[in-house]
């Protein structure tokens, strides 16, 4: 009997398990809090890759990946994917319709390139093949929202390019939101943009194009648009700015003169409620020596003499259209009969980037009441 | 703190009869208490050590041992290896009383070992510890490919699970099949 006890004991199954001599370490053997603390440890570009493993793997992600943190996914055109993960890790995947891979992936059921190739910032390029590139962008760029939730989803388009019924396949899996739309290309068309921005809902509108067709179009946008910066705003003129509909108007390159930027601030004071913007920025490519501040500024400089040594904190925008604190020394208040008061001020490239930039900005920011 | 130390730089001269801090606080000694693991080896180990163990504190302040006591009762932690538990004690004593630092590279390389520090150290429930041997098992798939990853991690593919699922399913069946046969002879 003592034989059988003590033969029961050394087989007992924990005993044979621990015994055992294995290869790897079996992480999803561990205790499911334990696992978590691991899961939770992996980085952004780790925990994907462990989810592509097998269904189990995929729901750990899912279940265990704070949500709503700095992460971006974009969208571009040929269909592609680029994820930024908060350390700046970035990962690229290409979708195209060769297939010359048997590897399958077993979440997506699609090729996957095992080969995947570093990028020098550290992250991972990847290339997936299948019959139908886009729809098949657009079903990864789901199933990565579905895991981390990104809190900007960025859509670079180029109009003369993309496929006509884009957006309709893109909402059907993704829903109407799109935080970032970059539009590229020789030219955009208004109407073209304004139907874009009846069926999705934008925070940023980055135009790098020219802009065709009747600007006033854009003043009936469906909602107040955020943010909207033109890289080459040409066809924008005065009248265009003063109804723009949007929160932040940023031009970049802009061709307005000294006279034309002075003329937005007149008629902001004398136009009451006309200006809807509560933020505006003109960027000019040229050195602020050639700059005339007394023509930009006049009929400002007696409004207020004791801003030079005051500092203030607003909420800017920065180059990515996100909000960011500007912390400004100087520049000229005026407040207008309705006691709205207007911060005019100039700002140019930082000493350590004056190399190559030549450019200055005079901004115009409404302050809060 | 003496009493001399608690007072600005501008106050009165410390009072002669103001004593020593180590004759102020004398020493309380430390208690002592011991665990063993599988291999029966015992550990004296200091209760400041222990309190990084959520579990064996818990116990030591139900149980009110004495110094006596705790040598005739070693904690008795049967489902750790000797080599684990003596891995655990160390770290406990390298690190009693002190902050944790943010990383701990002296936990071992071998996969085997780290596994069952890790079931042993989230039994004991040591947070820290934890957290370091979590971190390590994150960094073996660091900048690995997602099969290196299965690799390593022994990851089963979907169709290992369902195949494991069905075996396992088709086991229970037997099994109760087997206890109802059991059932039946027995009240036969």
């Amino acid at each position: 009997m003592k034989f059988l006890e003590e033969l029961l004991r050394i087989l007992r199954p924990l005993e044979l398990k621990k015994s055992k001599k294995r290869k790897g370490f079996p992480v999803l053997k561990l205790p499911i809090l334990v696992l978590e603390i691991v899961v939770k440890q992996l980085d952004p570009v780790e925990r994907f890759k462990f989810s592509f493993l097998s269904k189990y793997t995929n729901y750990l992600c899912i279940k265990y990946t704070t949500k709503g943190s700095g992460r971006i996914i974009g969208f571009t055109w040929p269909p592609g994917l680029t994820i930024i993960c908060e350390d700046d890790k970035l990962v690229t995947i290409s979708f195209q319709e060769k297939s010359n891979w048997d590897k399958r992936c077993p979440i997506m059921d699609q090729n996957v390139d095992p080969n995947a190739t570093w990028h020098s910032k550290g992250g991972e390029d990847y290339v997936v093949y299948s019959e139908n590139p886009l729809e098949q962008a657009m079903k990864w760029m789901k199933y990565f929202n579905d895991i981390f939730q990104f809190n900007h989803i960025l859509v670079q388009i180029n109009f003369s390019k993309i496929v006509p019924d884009f957006f309709k396949i893109y909402i059907s899996w993704m829903g109407s939101k799109v935080t970032h739309l970059k539009i590229t290309g020789e030219s955009s068309d208004c109407a073209q943009i304004q139907e874009l921005l009846s069926v999705i809902h934008l925070e940023v509108l980055l135009i790098r194009s020219s802009i065709s067709g009747n600007l006033n179009d854009l003043q009936k946008l469906p909602y107040r648009l955020p943010v909207l910066r033109c890289l080459k705003p040409d066809g924008i003129s005065i009248e265009n700015i003063l109804n723009m509909d949007c929160d932040f108007l940023d031009l970049r390159d802009s061709k307005f003169t000294d006279e034309e930027v002075n003329r937005i601030f007149h008629e902001w004071r004398i136009s009451g409620n006309n200006v809807k913007l509560k933020s505006l920025s003109i960027r000019r490519n040229y050195t602020q020596e050639s700059v005339n501040y007394d023509v930009i500024y006049q009929g400002m400089e007696n409004e207020n003499q004791d801003l030079i040594l005051k500092k203030r904190e607003f909420v800017w925008r920065n180059d990515a259209g996100n909000e960011c604190e500007l912390i400004l020394q100087g520049g000229f208040d005026v407040t207008r009969a309705d006691g709205k008061t207007l911060i005019c001020f100039t700002m140019l490239p930082r000493e350590q980037d004056l190399d190559g930039q030549n450019w200055h900005s005079i901004n115009f920011h409404v302050l809060d009441e | 703190m003496s009493s001399t130390e608690q007072g600005t730089s501008s106050a009165a001269p410390a009072e002669p009869t103001t004593a020593p801090e180590s004759a102020a606080a004398p020493e309380v000694p430390e208690s002592f208490y011991y665990v063993h693991g599988k291999d029966k080896v015992v550990h004296k180990v200091s209760a400041g050590a222990l309190q990084h163990s959520a579990l064996i504190h818990g116990m030591i302040s139900n149980l009110g041992y004495t110094e006596e006591q705790a040598k005739a009762n070693p904690f008795p932690f049967e489902n750790i290896d000797g080599d684990i538990l003596q891995m655990v004690v160390d770290w406990c004593n390298q690190h009693k009383g002190k902050p944790t630092p943010p990383e701990d590279t002296n936990l071992p390389k071998q996969k085997e070992k780290l596994f069952d520090l890790v079931l042993a150290v989230n039994y004991l429930e040591i947070k820290e510890l934890l957290t370091y041997c979590c971190k390590q098992v994150a960094m073996m798939v660091k900048g690995k490919s997602p099969e290196e990853i299965r690799e390593i991690w022994m990851i089963p593919t979907d169709a290992e699970d369902e195949a494991a699922e069905k075996e396992a399913k088709k086991r229970a069946g037997k099994e109760a099949a087997g206890e109802t046969a059991a059932a039946a002879g027995d009240a036969k």
